[in-house]
């Protein structure tokens, strides 16, 4: 009997990650786990505010503090060409990554009324149309080898909650990609989506103190999400033993998306 | 903050203990296999003494410690209670519970609505949906007791999607799915974790010949990423969801399919040379 080649699932030895979007602290948190786990990694920030360029720059140093090779770069993914050059000087300096994350994450709240055309495009050019061009750009260069594309999104897109039109619909728009990207692109590319609840630095969640908070206690495990629960499955997402799975959407929510 | 590492480790302390059923082969001895080595003390069930036994030898010799193994009827509330209590007694504490003893190639198999006697829609119903119900149903009290412990189904894609036959199957799969949801929202804040794997096409050992071999490529044709899943990879995201890996992950459903279930509304894609204006 033939025997499987078996792949240890949150080993990245050899492999090259670049992390898009370093907004909220799980940008660094995966960033970290995946050099943890043996890969290189390279980091870019998904817009030009200075915090989040600096969070690329630092993640990146301690990527290099734990012995990995790294490069930083500061982009604006509401500009697709800066997405394609950039990422043409990572491959050139770094090398082609073998897995994307892309990270970014701009939130806005705001009633329909009050939501203005501009502000809608901006929140879907960065959390949507970011994401379908860092996709393109990654795959043309590709050319013929395997790859992984993971998307940090939000359980917003695929549940209702008021006053977020233009987020929840550029976040279901991450799903759509995820969805129709994964059957483009198999078998020589997976594409999943990990979908993040109520975490501890989403904006408007209110207190942390479960007495004075009824959306707190609405999530089943009565707490929000800290950074370092998200990682660790974009490090099993990133390696050789999740070949099989792709277009998926996993959320990542202290059980809220299963409420009635 | 933990390290990674540190994240998907079960060696402890304390070293996490836990329950596979349908343990001695295929899906189930794959998952015992990951939580063995990540370091938990694991203890197989399964009906068949001989195939069983031969299972316990086999991992005990892998991992180099002693895998418990415990003949378990989960069709019966009785027998699922008495595999909780041995367990307990021998290991002091219940960590995780994977409720993966299943039947897909039942009597009913392959046979439409019409068809199923009484015997054979029951048959599904209790390896299936009874098994994960008693199990469950036993090591909560525990679990609750500890204030911690993980709860992994073993559901299916036949549970999510319809196909004309197996509708005591597929019924039985949805069912794992929606108990999966009910209890996680039951237990969650008893720091207790409910999570379920829904497997697509998946081969349970490699290929013994060419022939099945061959079998094995046609029958991962429709699949996107075109071939059959192999049972080992389940090893993986099974550690993941039984680990602290996933602290914030409960009531969820964890596809690991080829891409099968996020398709399925055409077989050929969307045919660019058919529609005027698109290509080019």
């Amino acid at each position: 009997m033939a025997e499987w080649q078996r792949s240890p699932g949150f080993d990245l030895s050899n492999k090259k990650v670049l992390v898009v979007g370093f907004s909220n602290p799980s940008g660094e948190s995966i960033a970290i786990a995946l050099a943890e786990a043996g890969a290189d990694v390279a980091t870019a920030s998904a817009t030009m505010n200075g915090d989040e360029v600096m969070a690329a720059k630092r993640a990146s140093k301690k990527i290099r503090e734990l012995g990995r090779k790294t490069i930083s770069q500061g982009w604006d993914v509401t500009l697709p060409v800066n997405i394609q050059v950039g990422l043409k000087q990572i491959i050139k300096e770094f090398g082609c990554p073998d897995v994307v994350v892309y990270n970014a994450d701009l939130t806005l709240a705001k009633p329909l009324v009050k939501t203005s055309d501009s502000e809608f495009s901006r929140i879907h050019q960065v959390n949507l149309h970011g994401a379908f061009a860092t996709a393109r750009s990654y795959v043309r260069d590709l050319k013929d080898s395997k790859g992984k594309i993971i998307f940090v999104s939000s359980i917003f897109g695929s549940r209702g909650i008021s006053n977020t039109a233009a987020y929840a619909s550029a976040k279901a728009g991450v799903t759509g990609l995820t969805l129709a990207l994964s059957q483009e692109l198999s078998p020589q590319i997976t594409v999943n989506c990990i979908a993040s609840g109520w975490m501890s630095w989403t904006s408007g969640r209110g207190s942390d103190v479960l007495e004075e908070n009824r959306l707190l206690r609405f999530i089943p495990a009565r707490r929000f999400g800290e950074p370092s629960e998200i990682r660790a499955l974009v490090v099993l997402l990133a390696s050789e033993a999740s070949n099989y799975i792709t277009g998926q959407v996993f959320n990542i929510d202290g059980g809220v998306t299963t409420h009635l | 903050m933990n390290s990674l590492k540190e994240q998907v480790s079960l060696s402890g302390p304390p070293r996490r203990t836990a329950i596979v059923t349908g343990g001695s082969h295929g899906l189930g001895l794959e998952i015992a296999r990951a939580l063995a080595l990540a370091g938990a003390e694991v203890c197989i069930a399964a009906r068949g003494e001989h195939r069983l036994q031969q299972a316990q030898q086999n991992l005990s010799s892998e991992v180099g410690r002693e895998i418990l193994a415990i003949q378990a009827d989960v069709t019966k509330s009785s027998s699922c209670e008495s595999l909780i209590t041995q367990t307990l007694s021998s290991f002091g504490r219940l960590d995780i519970l994977v409720n993966n003893a299943g039947i897909g190639d039942g009597p009913g198999r392959g046979k439409s609505v019409w068809e199923l006697s009484d015997d054979e829609w029951r048959d599904a119903i209790a390896v299936n949906l009874d098994g994960t119900f008693y199990c469950t149903r036993s090591v909560i009290p525990i679990m609750q007791q500890q204030q911690t412990g993980v709860i992994l189904n073993i559901a299916s894609g036949m549970g999510m999607r319809a196909t004309p036959q197996s509708p005591g199957y597929a019924a039985s799969k949805a069912g794992v799915i929606n108990l999966t949801q009910t209890v996680s929202a039951a237990v969650a804040r008893d720091y207790i974790r409910v999570n379920c794997i829904t497997p697509g096409l998946v081969a349970q050992q490699p290929a013994a010949n060419t022939e099945e071999s061959q079998q094995q490529i046609e029958r991962g044709q429709f699949i996107p990423m075109g071939r059959l899943g192999e049972a080992w990879e389940l090893g993986p995201l099974a550690l993941f969801l039984c680990s602290d890996a996933s602290s914030y992950v409960t009531g969820a459903n964890f596809c690991i399919d080829g891409g099968g279930l996020a398709g399925g509304v055409a077989p050929t894609g969307y045919q660019l040379d058919m529609i005027e204006g698109i290509n080019g």
